[in-house]
């Protein structure tokens, strides 16, 4: 093997094929969007080295197959030249992963594809105890499977009762998935249960004189999942974050338990789990204060 | 006289098809009355206030709901 070869298969990216010298080329792409100009170098990069097929990934990755191993460096820049780079593999933050999010859904509640471009900026491709996955769905619908990333982000909204205009017609207590509103007509009053509450947004988006207001918008977190062979779902830490200001630091301290805590072929999932959601739970809080210090400095 | 549409039989996405056909018809001022299944309630509210439509009164029949739009 040329040595230079060996040093771009080292970068990663370069999926080792069932066929002897041929490779599957793992390619960047942020929450499953791509631009048409991006599209029209993986399809000429396709058919000029490739096989002409082009392989969607579980994860909203593309790769391209049937590469042979003396043109690796001639597709890495024939991508790279239509904007398009090379994807990671091994222990490091892989594709984050989004849903369409509010500018196209509408039922969405965060602009996941931006979220997904943001985190990708600053983590995609860095070092990990072991392969870290990252979804974010833009409302409590949950279309990427937040729960079956190592951090799962679900876009969520609070609601708030305003009884200035409110009839009491009963629709936010019908709408309600989990039953956490209770409407009482006599007393003309609304009583919203925040235990239950998942923060769908359903009252806010249903309620016909806008007395289901928006208290508050932001995310839910969700630690510790994954799926493979041994499956198990992400579990929720901490409230409702507000995502302006909160998002990149959730994910930064979600990374950083992980490097101080986890071992080599263990997830994040299981590193929790024999550390403890507690002492993460109090990490997290520890992380988002320091910030809140920062502010009021 | 209110006008009425009756949407219990059908599923989405036919149902938005009609109401929303059903609300340009009517002129300004008109009201129409819109018969519909709980399971429906979310889904129509939010594409009736997202186009900017007035719902004025609403009330249950057991698993049925009666919306009143306005234009």
């Amino acid at each position: 093997m040329e040595d230079l070869d060996y040093q771009e298969l080292k970068k990663g990216g370069m999926m080792r094929q069932s066929e002897k010298g041929r490779f599957s080329v793992r390619l960047h792409v942020t929450g499953g969007n791509l631009t048409s100009m991006a599209m029209g170098i993986i399809v000429h990069v396709a058919e000029r080295f490739g096989s002409g097929e082009i392989h969607l990934t579980a994860r909203q990755g593309i790769e391209i197959p049937n590469i042979s191993q003396e043109d690796l460096r001639k597709v890495k820049n024939e991508l790279s030249s239509g904007g398009v780079s090379v994807g990671v593999c091994g222990p490091t933050i892989r594709t984050i992963t989004a849903c369409q999010g509010c500018r196209i859904c509408p039922n969405g509640i965060l602009d996941a594809p931006r979220l997904a471009g943001v985190i990708d900026q600053n983590f995609y491709g860095k070092p990990v105890p072991h392969k870290f996955k990252i979804g974010i769905s833009g409302c409590t619908n949950n279309c990427i499977k937040a729960e079956e990333n190592d951090v799962g982000i679900k876009g969520a909204v609070e609601p708030l009762w305003d009884e200035e205009f409110c009839t009491h017609c009963g629709i936010c207590q019908s709408v309600c998935p989990v039953k956490a509103i209770e409407v009482d007509q006599e007393k003309k009053k609304v009583k919203i249960r925040f235990f239950q509450c998942i923060y769908c947004g359903d009252c806010i988006q249903s309620c016909p004189t806008n007395s289901m207001k928006e208290a508050q918008r932001g995310f839910l977190l969700y630690a510790g999942g994954k799926f493979g062979r041994f499956p198990s779902i992400g579990k929720r830490i901490g409230k409702l974050f507000s995502h302006d200001s909160d998002l990149i630091k959730a994910v930064g301290a979600s990374v950083e338990f992980f490097r101080l805590n986890g071992k080599p072929k263990e997830r994040f999932g299981g590193a929790l789990e024999r550390v403890g959601f507690d002492k993460f739970e109090e990490f997290m809080r520890e992380k988002l204060e320091e910030g809140l210090d920062e502010k009021a400095a | 006289m209110k006008r009425q549409l009756d949407i219990r039989g059908d599923v989405c996405p036919g149902l938005f098809v009609k109401v929303r056909a059903e609300m340009e018809r009517l002129r300004k001022g008109e009201k129409l009355e819109v018969i519909l299944k709980e399971r429906d309630l979310k889904d129509v509210m939010s594409t009736l206030k997202i186009e900017g439509y007035q719902v004025p009164h609403v009330s249950q029949e057991g698993e049925d709901y009666r919306v009143t739009v306005t234009k």
